[in-house]
C-alpha cells in the first residue's frame, strides 16, 4: 500500500461520489450501524425540518410513535391545528439542544422553570411551546394543567421509544436571566414581554452544545437503555441572527457547532447513536442550491424526497423498496406545494412577520 | 360565561336573569308598531310551538293586535328542511321560503326572527361518555373538582371541535341575516342540560342509542362536563352573534337549579329537550322583546 487513500472506496472520494454522480442519485452514506424496522417505535423532535421526517415516516407505514396524539373527540384536522402529532409529543419545535435537555429534565422532575406562563393579549401561552394552542389558552391554570399532561406524555415517550430522531436546528436562543430557561421564541414575539433585565441572548458554543447533547443522551439511555438515536442537522438557515454580524455567517456558525456535536455523540455512544446527513444532502454544493425554494431557505419537496430516499435506503430494513419514489418530471401542483410548505409550523419565521416586512 | 356587550345587556337583563339585573331594566317604548315574531330552526322549536298552541290563540291577526307569532313547521319537513341552497358559489335562503317570508313580513312595522337552528350539538358531542374520559378546565366551574383520571382538554380545543358541528347552523343563520338584513335576529340559547343521570339514561333519544350502537349500560359523560360543554356551545353562538349581528337569548330565569342544570319541572320526555312549560317562558321572553303580548299564532312552511 502506497498510502492510506489508495484502498479507500468510491464513496470516500469526492470526484467519484459527488462530482461525477447525477445530483438526484447522490448518496453520502457509507454505512449505518442499525436498522429501523416497521414495528420500531420511532419518535421525533427538533426544528422545523424534523416535521418532514415525522410526516414521511408516518406516511410510509413506519411506526411513527406519538404519545400525545390529542383527544379523539376532535377531528384529525383540529388535532393537527393544535399541533398534536406534529411531533411525538406536543412540544412544538425544539430548536436548540438546551431546549430538549431542559424538557427532558422537567419531564423527569429534575428541573422546574420559574416562568410558566406568558400573556398573549387576553389569553395565555406556555413560554416553552408558545404556538401549540392556536390563539392561546384561556387561563393560567389551563396552561399549567396542559403542561402537566404534556410532561407525562414526554416521559412516556422517552421511556418507551425504540428510535429517537432528533434534528438539531439552531444555537441562538433567548434565555431567562433568572434560571437559565431557554425559550423557543424571543419573549414578546408571541406572548410575554421583552425585558432586557429579565432575558438575555445566548449563542451556544460547541462545548455547551456537546455537553447538553451528551447529558440528554445519558439521560435518555438511563431511562431507556435500548433506545437508538438518529441525529440530523436541519439544513434550513437562520431566519435572522441576534449577533452583530451577517445572518449567513451566523448560520454557518450554528450549523457547524451542531454538526460537530453530532459527530462527538457518535464517538461517545457508537452503538446507540448514528448521524444522518440531511444537512449535507440539502446544502451540498453538488445540488447547486436546487433544493431550496426562491427564499433560499425553505426546502423544496424534491429535497425532502432525496433525504428520505437515502433515509429509507440505509436506515430502514426495507431497503429494496424505497418508500419515496424518485420524482418524475411532472410538476407538482401549486396547491400541493403550498400545502406542503404551509403545513410546516415554524415559529422562527415569526421574527420576519414581527418585523413587518 | 357569556360576556354580553353593554347594549345587549340592558335588554337581556330583563329577559331572564337575576332580580338585581332585572332592576336595571330600561323603560319600555310603546311606539314600536305592529310586530311579527318568526321562529325558525330545528327540534327545540317544539317546546315553544306547544306552549303557543296551549294558549289557544287565534290563527289570524286580530283587530287592534300588536304581535303575531309565526313558527316554521320544521317537523312537517322531518326537521331536515334545506334552508340554505347554493347559488353562484354562495349559500342563499331557499327561494320558496324567502318568497313566503317576504310576503309574510310585508305588513309589519317590526319583524323579529328567533332561531333554534342546531341547538343540540353539545349533546351530540358529550351526552354519551367517551372511552377516553375528559374534562375541561373553566374558572367559572372552579367549585367543581375536575374529573379524576380524565384527560383535561383545553377550552379552545372543545370550541374548535364544536365549531365543526355548528358550521351548519351558523350558515343557516347567516343566510337569514343576508336575506332580511333589516330585521332583528335572535338565537335562542339551548336549554341547560339535564343533571339527573337516571332520567337521561332512561329517556335518551333513540337516535343516540342507534347511532352509537349502545347497550343498556352505556356510559354517560359526567354531568358537570356536559354543563361545561353546553356553556362553551352557548358562548360560541354569542361570539358568532357579536361578530355577525345577532343576539343570543339566554335561557329564561328560574329554569336552572342551584347547580345550573335544567329544573325537573322543565324536563321533556327525552334527555335533551325542554318541555312546553319552558317554551312558555321563552314565549314570555319574546313578548318582552316585542314589548307586547302575542295576539295570534300559526305555523307556516
Amino acid at each position: 500500500m502506497k498510502h492510506p487513500y489508495e484502498n479507500q472506496p468510491d464513496i470516500a472520494r469526492w470526484k467519484r461520489s459527488v462530482a461525477a454522480v447525477a445530483p438526484e442519485n447522490l448518496d453520502p452514506l457509507k454505512t449505518f450501524s442499525f436498522k429501523v424496522s416497521a414495528s420500531d417505535k420511532v419518535a421525533t423532535a427538533g426544528s422545523c425540518f424534523a416535521q418532514h421526517i415525522a410526516k414521511r415516516l408516518s406516511a410510509s407505514g413506519y411506526n411513527y410513535y406519538v404519545t400525545e396524539a390529542g383527544h379523539p373527540l376532535a377531528s384529525k384536522e383540529t388535532r393537527e391545528k393544535f399541533q398534536y402529532g406534529l411531533y411525538s409529543a406536543r412540544y412544538g419545535n425544539l430548536y436548540t439542544v438546551r431546549q430538549l435537555l431542559q424538557l427532558f429534565r422537567e419531564a423527569f422532575g429534575e428541573r422546574q422553570p420559574t416562568e410558566t406562563v406568558w400573556s398573549l393579549d387576553e389569553k395565555f401561552v406556555d413560554p416553552l411551546r408558545p404556538n401549540v394552542e392556536p390563539g392561546g389558552f384561556y387561563s393560567d391554570e389551563e396552561v399549567q394543567l396542559d403542561r402537566r399532561q404534556h410532561l407525562a406524555a414526554v416521559r412516556e415517550m422517552f421511556e418507551t421509544l425504540d428510535v429517537f430522531v432528533f434534528t438539531l436546528g439552531l444555537t441562538e436562543a433567548w434565555e431567562s436571566r433568572e434560571d437559565g430557561t431557554v425559550f423557543p421564541l424571543c419573549p414578546g414575539v408571541h406572548g410575554g414581554v421583552y425585558d432586557e433585565g429579565k432575558y438575555a441572548f445566548h449563542n451556544f458554543d460547541v462545548f455547551e452544545t456537546v455537553s447538553d447533547l451528551k447529558a440528554l443522551l445519558e439521560g435518555l439511555f438511563s431511562v431507556n437503555s435500548n433506545a437508538k438515536v438518529i441525529l440530523t442537522v436541519s439544513p434550513v438557515p437562520l431566519v435572522a441572527t441576534a449577533e452583530d454580524r451577517g445572518v449567513l455567517i451566523s448560520t454557518t456558525y450554528s450549523k457547524s457547532v451542531l454538526r460537530v456535536a453530532c459527530d462527538e455523540m457518535k464517538r461517545a455512544f457508537p452503538e446507540q447513536v448514528e448521524y444522518f446527513p440531511s444537512y449535507e444532502i440539502i446544502t451540498g454544493g453538488y445540488s447547486r442550491g436546487a433544493y431550496f425554494e426562491e427564499d433560499l431557505r425553505s426546502v423544496k419537496t424534491e429535497g425532502v424526497d432525496h433525504v428520505m430516499r437515502v433515509f429509507f435506503r440505509h436506515v430502514t430494513d426495507e431497503s429494496s423498496e424505497p418508500a419515496v419514489p424518485i420524482p418524475d418530471a411532472a410538476e407538482e401542483s401549486f396547491t400541493q406545494k403550498l400545502n406542503s410548505m404551509n403545513q410546516l409550523i415554524c415559529e422562527e419565521e415569526m421574527l420576519d412577520a414581527a418585523s413587518g416586512r | 360565561m357569556v360576556a354580553f356587550g353593554n347594549g345587549a345587556k340592558r335588554i337581556l337583563n330583563s329577559l331572564g336573569l337575576s332580580a338585581s339585573e332585572k332592576a336595571e331594566q330600561q323603560p319600555q317604548d310603546d311606539t314600536v308598531g305592529k310586530t311579527l315574531i318568526v321562529l325558525i330552526g330545528a327540534s327545540h322549536y317544539v317546546a315553544i310551538f306547544s306552549a303557543a298552541e296551549a294558549r289557544s290563540l287565534p290563527t289570524e291577526p286580530v283587530e287592534g293586535g300588536m304581535v303575531d307569532l309565526r313558527i316554521f313547521n320544521a317537523w312537517k319537513h322531518g326537521l331536515n328542511y334545506g334552508f340554505a341552497v347554493p347559488e353562484d358559489g354562495v349559500w342563499v335562503l331557499e327561494a320558496t321560503l324567502k318568497e313566503q317570508l317576504t310576503e309574510l313580513t310585508a305588513d309589519y312595522d317590526r319583524v323579529i326572527f328567533f332561531s333554534v337552528f342546531g341547538g343540540n350539538h353539545h349533546q351530540v358531542l358529550t351526552l354519551i361518555g367517551h372511552e377516553r374520559p375528559y374534562d375541561v378546565y373553566m374558572p367559572e366551574f372552579s367549585h367543581v373538582p375536575l374529573e379524576t383520571d380524565a384527560e383535561i382538554l383545553s377550552r379552545s380545543y372543545v370550541e374548535q371541535t364544536l365549531l365543526e358541528f355548528v358550521i351548519g347552523p351558523y350558515r343557516d343563520i347567516s343566510i337569514f341575516l343576508r336575506a332580511f338584513p333589516k330585521f332583528e335576529f335572535w338565537h335562542i340559547q339551548s336549554p341547560p342540560p339535564i343533571g339527573d343521570d337516571t332520567f337521561v339514561r332512561s329517556n335518551i333519544d333513540s337516535w343516540f342509542v342507534e347511532q352509537m350502537k349502545l347497550n343498556s349500560d352505556f356510559p354517560l359523560t359526567p354531568r358537570y362536563v356536559r354543563q361545561k360543554v353546553w356553556q362553551i356551545h352557548s358562548d360560541l353562538y354569542h361570539r358568532e352573534g357579536q361578530a355577525n349581528g345577532f343576539e343570543l337569548l339566554p335561557c329564561p330565569a328560574g329554569t336552572r337549579d342551584a347547580e345550573g342544570f335544567l329544573k325537573p319541572e322543565f324536563y321533556s320526555n327525552d334527555a335533551t329537550h325542554a318541555n312546553p312549560a319552558y317554551g312558555e317562558l321563552v314565549l314570555q321572553q319574546m313578548e318582552q322583546i316585542a314589548k307586547a303580548n302575542i295576539d295570534s299564532f300559526k305555523t307556516f312552511g
